[in-house]
């Protein structure tokens, strides 16, 4: 039997086509589409990539924050639950999971059996997330991708205190001025976010192993940074961001396989 | 099941109004279920709790801090804007500090005209209940009854009546009966699934801090019948507790949500009604004024000390309290809501937190709010992750 899961973010929409322990399709795109165009346009590729039908798929779970708009999930479910779910079944010794997205970031405690014993979700606030490093490459003119590597290679980091997305703009924009270099400003720039991550891991405490999901667990300069302030290992799993559907479709398994 | 309760949640004004008209008595404001509203029904007048309302502030923002409770700020604006003129007369007690303020604010937004005699107002438009803050000690009875009798004599003036303690008797006697008539309503919750959902009992409640109490017992005794009568149970969902301040009409919407995520509220403490008055009774044995006394002084609010000191600066009784609410009831969880800025339930957040963990086993969920439905509704992702989590 087959099941899948969608996970529609605020800036992309993942999906996972499982089949007992085997992962038919795993894909994420992002995407400026409403979430019940998107789910259908990547639920169409993964069924056209698989040679498999809708009528093939027993069952399916959405999760993310548009999953209510989902036109063909039978379930709904949190992106802690999914995250969570998925986390743990790639890296079975996970006992936190951080899940760091677009728009928002969330911490999920596990028992030692899996099950989510506790959670905590950031505030209203852009700091901490995706979208604020995203904004931060154009103050600092580097591409994403880079100013990740920029970071883990940096030695010293300017400090970045604002709690406040735009008024860590105004600080990164001074540094800038008084010529701090920019690797050290970059560096800064992802100090500010993990002390934000630290912030919501930290409400329920971090037992080992901790794992990162999330679009945001592709960025090498967090995930070294985030190491050395936590004192434990860091374990990210080979696709992150669809960590989320891949919950979301191992919960499909586990309701519509009985 | 919309039950006839609703119309005092949809339209209190209104309906306060109507009865004013209708009955040609006073109507009596108050702030907090630490006040003797028996008081105020043995003159005559009708106790009204006064809450706020989700509409814009638009003059609360020239008198107070921003960093101040909404709720507060929210019933201020109101009696400025003259939303609240119905009343005759507001009491005041010093339940915390922003509700304290508002002895002087209802002054400056509400100010009514009054007789002076030898410089003193002859009937004050805000009476200012001085409560105690340390509930235990041989000075406290006292103190309270002194206050209790100086309210009883702003209200007898304000109704041009004397109240006997006959009078009074007998309205604590109709008091009992309403607590009676809660405590009955109050078990049906305790089943599984329970009898009725938390937002009709929630309704229930709230309608009886507006309307008359022998109205409301008359009505609580067909609600009761009806329940028992209705084949159909609300949905089973995950049981929780609910604690939090000033849920109101408006702050209600959270029973709403937790229903409709798969969640059901079997228990509270929330500042309102029954969750403070659960299990007492007044015992008319005594002189009804000690009554009166006594039991407001058993009302576990969160704002009064009973037993903190030094060497153990917790509210034990206020955890002894909810730990009292919770057996019985097969709690999953416990959904703690609390409103920005409100010391007095912010301070034991962190303590009732580690409790439910260790004590009882049971998850915590802290929401935090400010009065407005958008908060509110932005909670909803985390309800649904909290309901889903226990439900796993």
């Amino acid at each position: 039997m087959t099941f899948a899961g969608v996970d529609v973010g605020t800036e992309s929409v993942k999906l996972v086509i499982l089949r007992g322990d085997q992962i038919l399709f795993s894909k994420a795109f992002a995407s400026e589409d409403e979430g019940s165009v998107a789910s259908r346009m990547i639920m169409e590729e993964g069924l056209g990539q698989t040679g498999l039908s809708m009528d093939n798929i027993e069952y399916v779970v959405a999760t993310g924050t548009g999953r209510a708009t989902v036109e063909f999930a039978h379930k709904q479910r949190s992106e802690q639950l999914c995250h969570a779910r998925g986390a743990r079944w790639l890296i079975p010794s996970a006992r936190t999971v951080l899940d760091v997205g677009a728009e928002g970031s969330r911490a999920m405690r596990l028992s030692e059996e899996g099950k989510v014993v506790d959670f905590a979700i950031n505030s209203k606030c852009a700091s901490g997330t995706g979208v604020f490093l995203r904004g931060m490459t154009k103050v600092v003119e580097i591409p994403l991708d880079e100013m990740g590597a920029m970071a883990a290679a940096a030695e010293k980091a300017a400090k970045i205190s604002s709690f406040c997305a735009v008024f860590a703009e105004s600080e990164v924009i001074s540094s800038i001025h008084t010529g701090v270099p920019k690797e050290s400003i970059v560096a800064g720039i992802h100090e500010a976010v993990i002390s934000r991550l630290l912030e919501v891991v930290g409400r329920i405490g971090i037992t080992p192993d901790l794992v990162v999901t999330g679009g945001v667990a592709n960025n090498v300069g967090i995930i070294k940074r985030l190491q050395a302030r936590v004192g434990v290992e860091v374990k990210v799993p080979e696709s992150p961001q669809t960590v989320g559907a891949l919950g979301a479709a191992l919960i499909a398994q586990e309701i519509g396989g009985k | 099941m919309s039950s006839e309760f609703s119309k005092w949640m949809v339209n209190r004004h209104e309906a306060v109004k109507e009865w004013k008209e209708k009955n040609q008595k006073p109507v009596v404001g108050y702030f907090c279920c630490v006040v003797p509203e028996e008081l105020v029904y043995s003159a005559g007048a009708l106790p009204v709790k006064i809450s706020g309302s989700t509409e814009k502030t638009e003059v609360v923002d020239e008198h107070m801090v921003p960093y101040g409770c909404a709720f507060v700020q929210s019933c201020f604006d109101l009696a400025a804007r003259g939303v609240y003129d119905y009343m005759d007369t507001v009491i005041v007690p010093n339940t915390c500090d922003l509700v304290a303020r508002m002895e002087y604010w209802y002054r400056v937004a509400s100010p009514r005209a009054s007789t002076i005699l030898g410089g003193l107002e002859a009937h004050p438009y805000v009476f200012y209940l001085n409560y105690p803050e340390k509930l235990t000690g041989s000075g406290v009875h006292p103190f309270l009854l002194n206050q209790f009798r100086l309210l009883k004599q702003h209200v007898e003036r304000l109704t041009n009546s004397y109240i006997t303690d006959e009078m009074l008797r007998e309205t604590l006697e109709m008091y009992n009966e309403h607590y009676r008539l809660m405590a009955q309503l109050d078990e049906l919750r305790k089943q599984d699934p329970p009898a009725l959902s938390g937002y009709e009992a929630f309704e229930a409640e709230w309608a009886s801090l507006l309307m008359p109490k022998p109205d409301h017992n008359e009505m609580m005794k067909k609600f009761l019948k009806d329940i028992s009568e209705r084949g159909e149970k609300p949905k089973k969902g995950v049981r929780l507790f609910l604690s939090g301040g000033s849920i109101d009409q408006n702050a209600a919407r959270i029973y709403q949500i937790i229903e409709e995520s798969g969640g059901q509220v079997v228990g509270e403490d929330i500042s309102t009604g029954t969750s403070y008055f659960r299990g007492i009774t007044f015992d008319t044995s005594k002189a009804p004024m000690d009554a009166s006394v006594e039991l407001s002084l058993k009302v576990p609010c969160p704002r009064s000390t009973v037993d903190a000191n030094l060497l153990s600066p917790y509210p034990e009784y206020r955890w002894n309290y909810v730990k009292n609410v919770v057996k019985d009831r097969n709690i999953q969880g416990a959904i703690i809501y609390n409103l920005g800025y409100c010391e007095c339930r912010g301070l034991e957040i962190p303590h009732f937190r580690e409790r439910f963990r260790e004590e009882l086993n049971v998850p915590t969920l802290v929401l935090s709010g400010d009065y407005t439905m958008e908060v509110l509704e932005e909670n909803r992702s985390k309800i649904e992750a909290f309901i889903e989590m226990i439900g796993d």
